[in-house]
């Protein structure tokens, strides 16, 4: 027996202890940090030689297996907000399909590629930088001895304008797994505007809700995670599903090799997540998310080795 | 009671996918010699599971003082490439190349004793008759350069290549001698037709082309998947989804009742 499998659909033999490995490590972020990993996973799959469509498609289904994995193990944990969840999934839905025209339109005016990668980059800075920023500062807030002084019971919610505009919102409703009592027209505007960042970049989306829901609808990080791959997942069967019937680029042997890596990653991730901090899983994402961009900023600064790529992928 | 019931069929259905990828391999069909005078030992390629490029055995007999070049010709496909432009100090997808009627496959093996450069452009061999065959379409860019790019990047992926002294000659007999050559056939190989083409040159005479088609064809599991993914597409994408999922169950299940589990 060889340890290289083809695959039918990429045309191509890998190498399956590196593609497991592969998953394995997609996986585990997913398990950890409630992020689906797609804007991780297929620049590595085009690096060891997978064409970006098939890459693309094919790393949507085992995020599939990955985050039905982390989905179950957060719930069982109580740390999935299905209500929270179902909100921003419809949102997504909106944002998405409304993204997708957007693109369109984009593409028609030339330059697409000019905007989407350069809004990529900014977005992972801005989104990687402040995350990094705030949650050193809480670390090291939470190791000064003020810091570690008991907490009151119940911690006033700072006034800001914002939290006065969040309270002014009509249809105010209770999310009890997430401890916060919001308008549903928030997670559904914030969902949509996240499904158009997400068509318009090729990605899930997982890296830009979590902070969206950490910073913006203010949800505990453990709940974050369970309830972002819960989105994750219903996001990446619907994708799934139309790049098999539509551009027949799901390599099915590719996402099972995936999946298998990936599916005890989310596992050992879940476990980890429990274990670790708040504040230093968000140090973790932080730094994951600044790699990516540095990694993303030096492809775009470098002179590349040959000026052709395969077009397609995200 | 259900959950007891579900981890075995789970599992059973991941053991038959394991089970049907290691079935999967094929025995190669034997050698068998080509009335054009060469022979290909296998006759033809069988891309199984677990295949992971093959090299593939030529013989033929020529005259003495013919030499042989060999070419492996695969399909011809249309490709389709982003090109890369500076934008500032940002190297940007600046636009769409499409490159028609390329083959997915070039391979050009010749002698110790081949002829230089310039006479083999002469016989229509080697990289430069790709391109009077191929079409370049862009606009704004320059054909000849984005080629010369496309053959680098297939060079790059092992797709296209040149090798001397890969032909290798023996005695055969009174005034005859036989050739040989390995066909490396690359890890990243599509099912279709090849051609395999030698040309056979000799002083004062014009060069004779002998010419063989080669199939290389998938086995049965990953034609399976292949008639799933591109006759049935929607049923192929679901049965995708429902495995993932089916997937994830089970290592829901593995990892809650092992010794871990939450």
């Amino acid at each position: 027996m060889s340890w290289y499998v083809y695959l039918p659909i990429a045309h191509q033999s890998v190498f399956l202890p590196l593609v497991l490995g592969l998953g394995f490590v997609v996986g585990l972020l997913s398990g950890l940090f409630g992020v689906g990993g797609g804007f991780l996973m297929t620049p590595l799959l085009i690096m060891i030689g997978i064409p970006p469509t098939v890459a693309a498609a094919s790393d949507s289904n085992q995020i599939v297996a990955a985050s039905a994995s982390g989905t179950y193990a957060h719930s069982r944990l109580g740390n999935v907000d299905f209500k929270m969840g179902l909100y921003l999934l419809a949102g997504g839905i909106i944002g998405g399909t409304g993204g997708v025209q957007l693109i369109k339109l984009l593409r028609q005016a030339g330059d697409a590629d000019f905007v989407i990668q350069i809004t990529y980059v900014i977005m992972l800075g801005v989104v990687g930088g402040y995350m990094l920023v705030e949650s050193l500062q809480s670390l090291r807030a939470a190791k000064s001895p003020a810091g570690r002084a008991p907490a009151p019971a119940a911690v006033p919610a700072k006034d800001s304008a914002y939290n006065r505009f969040l309270s002014s919102l009509p249809f105010q409703s209770n999310f009890h797994k997430s401890g916060i009592v919001l308008s549903p027209v928030v997670p559904l505007f914030l969902g949509a505007l996240v499904g158009v960042l997400a068509a318009i970049m090729g990605v899930g989306g997982g890296f830009i809700m979590v902070p969206v829901m950490v910073y913006l609808l203010r949800m505990p990080m453990h709940v974050v995670v369970g309830t972002s791959l819960f989105q994750v997942l219903f996001t990446c069967v619907d994708v799934t599903i139309m790049q098999a019937w539509s551009n027949h680029t799901v390599d099915f042997l590719l996402a099972l090799i995936l999946l298998l890596g990936s599916t005890i990653g989310a596992q050992v991730g879940a476990k980890l997540s429990s274990k670790l901090k708040a504040e230093q899983l968000k140090v973790l994402l932080a730094c994951v998310v600044v790699l990516v961009m540095v990694k993303m900023l030096v492809g775009l600064l470098l002179t590349p080795d040959s000026l052709l790529s395969v077009h397609g992928g995200h | 009671m259900k959950r007891q019931m579900m981890l075995p069929i789970l599992a059973g259905c991941l053991l038959v996918l394991a089970w049907s990828l290691v079935t999967a391999a094929q025995a190669a069909p034997e050698a068998t010699p080509s009335p054009a005078g060469i022979s290909l030992d296998p006759p033809a390629l069988v891309i199984d599971t677990f295949y992971a490029g093959r090299s593939v055995s030529l013989k033929g007999e020529v005259a003495d003082g013919e030499r042989v070049i060999l070419e492996v010709l695969g399909p011809r496909e249309d490709a389709t490439f982003d090109v890369k432009g500076r934008v500032g100090p940002f190297w940007l997808n600046r636009g769409l190349v499409k490159v028609e009627n390329a083959p997915s496959l070039y391979m050009l093996l010749l002698p110790a004793d081949a002829p230089d450069a310039a006479r083999l452009e002469s016989l229509g061999l080697g990289m430069g008759q790709l391109k009077t065959e191929a079409r370049v379409a862009a606009t704004g860019h320059n054909a000849d350069q984005l080629f010369a790019q496309f053959l680098e990047f297939k060079q790059g992926a092992g797709l296209y290549l040149q090798r001397a002294g890969a032909v290798a000659y023996a005695p055969a007999g009174p005034g005859r001698r036989a050739f040989s050559a390995s066909l490396d056939f690359p890890s990243a190989l599509a099912a279709g037709e090849y051609q395999v083409i030698a040309t056979v040159l000799r002083e004062g005479a014009a060069p004779q082309r002998l010419e063989k088609s080669y199939l290389v064809e998938d086995g049965h599991f990953l034609g399976l998947i292949k008639g799933l993914a591109f006759s049935h597409s929607l049923l192929f994408g679901v049965l995708c989804v429902v495995i993932a999922l089916m997937a994830g169950g089970v290592m829901g299940l593995v990892f809650k009742g092992g010794k871990g589990g939450h």
